[in-house]
């Protein structure tokens, strides 16, 4: 149940960060950069054809500036939200406002997010996809527990 | 797998994540409450009210684990519609919008038993 694991990991770690750094970029923060980096190795290497591996490539980039854009934007929805918390005289719309916006921004992002990836899943075959899978345990902080949660 | 390891970052952003940071803030708050305020019944009541709020985000974490699931079996299956991905996405979502309109509820009910300035030192200024 190696899949499982490793989001879970995923989960546990980043939590791990954002809680203690306030969602900054540490040394374990897994970015757009980090994925577009391994992903882009790892494309290269299992594709040979030059048009499917130019196509596969060119999905990588826009999952990885697509993480990077979301991860941007909510780092500002928290620190909005953590703000608006903070001042007693807030009130019930002012929070309608916020989360409405927040939501649809998300959205946003998820659509994009699946756009590219589903994008790059048609361009890859099963076998070449496991192995793109696999490639991402080498990021930093994917790492599962001793008890496999 | 691809799919779910950065989709499940991104919904951790905007779900788990964000659960996590603002519980952070809320076992803080806890701390600080002794602090705040020094009348016994209402340190009572706010604490109660508080700790509420970190227990709808325990039971929140909880759905999420079991939505997750779900959309992992999807994701390892390499013919999962986009439909069927979208869905399992869309019921993380659906339970994220959940927890934020509770914890509005609750912030508002919390703000019914303290005064500007014991808030203020619940909550400083980020």
């Amino acid at each position: 149940m190696k899949y499982p694991r490793l989001i879970w990991a995923v989960f546990v770690s980043v939590a791990s960060i954002v809680a203690v750094v306030g969602c900054s970029s540490g040394p374990n923060m897994v970015t757009g950069n980090s994925i577009h980096e391994v992903l882009d190795e790892n494309v290269k290497a299992a594709i040979t054809d030059p048009d499917r591996r130019r196509e596969a490539l060119a999905e990588v980039k826009n999952l990885a500036d697509a993480l990077d854009a979301f991860g941007v934007d909510f780092h500002d929805a928290t620190s909005e939200s953590l703000a608006l918390n903070s001042d007693y005289n807030a009130t019930r719309e002012q929070f309608d406002e916020l989360r409405k916006r927040h939501d649809a921004q998300r959205r946003g992002h998820m659509q994009r997010f699946m756009l590219a990836a589903l994008g790059l899943r048609e361009s890859v075959t099963p076998e070449e996809w496991a192995g793109l899978s696999e490639s991402l345990d080498s990021l930093p902080g994917i790492q599962p527990k001793e008890d496999g949660t | 797998m691809i799919v779910g390891t950065i989709a499940l970052f991104m919904w951790f952003f905007g779900g788990g994540g964000g659960a996590d940071t603002f519980r952070g803030e809320l076992l803080r708050a806890l701390e600080l409450a002794p602090t705040a305020i020094t009348e016994t019944e209402q340190l009572h009541t706010v604490e109660e009210v508080l700790e509420r709020a970190v227990a709808r985000i325990d039971t929140f974490d909880a759905e999420l684990r079991t939505l997750r699931t779900e959309y992992v079996t999807l994701d390892q299956d390499y013919n999962s519609t986009p439909e069927q991905i979208e869905g399992a996405l869309d019921r993380i979502d659906q339970a994220w919008g959940d927890l934020e309109k509770d914890m509005i509820d609750l912030r508002f009910e919390l703000r019914e038993h303290v005064n500007a300035e014991q808030w203020s030192v619940l909550f400083p200024p980020p």
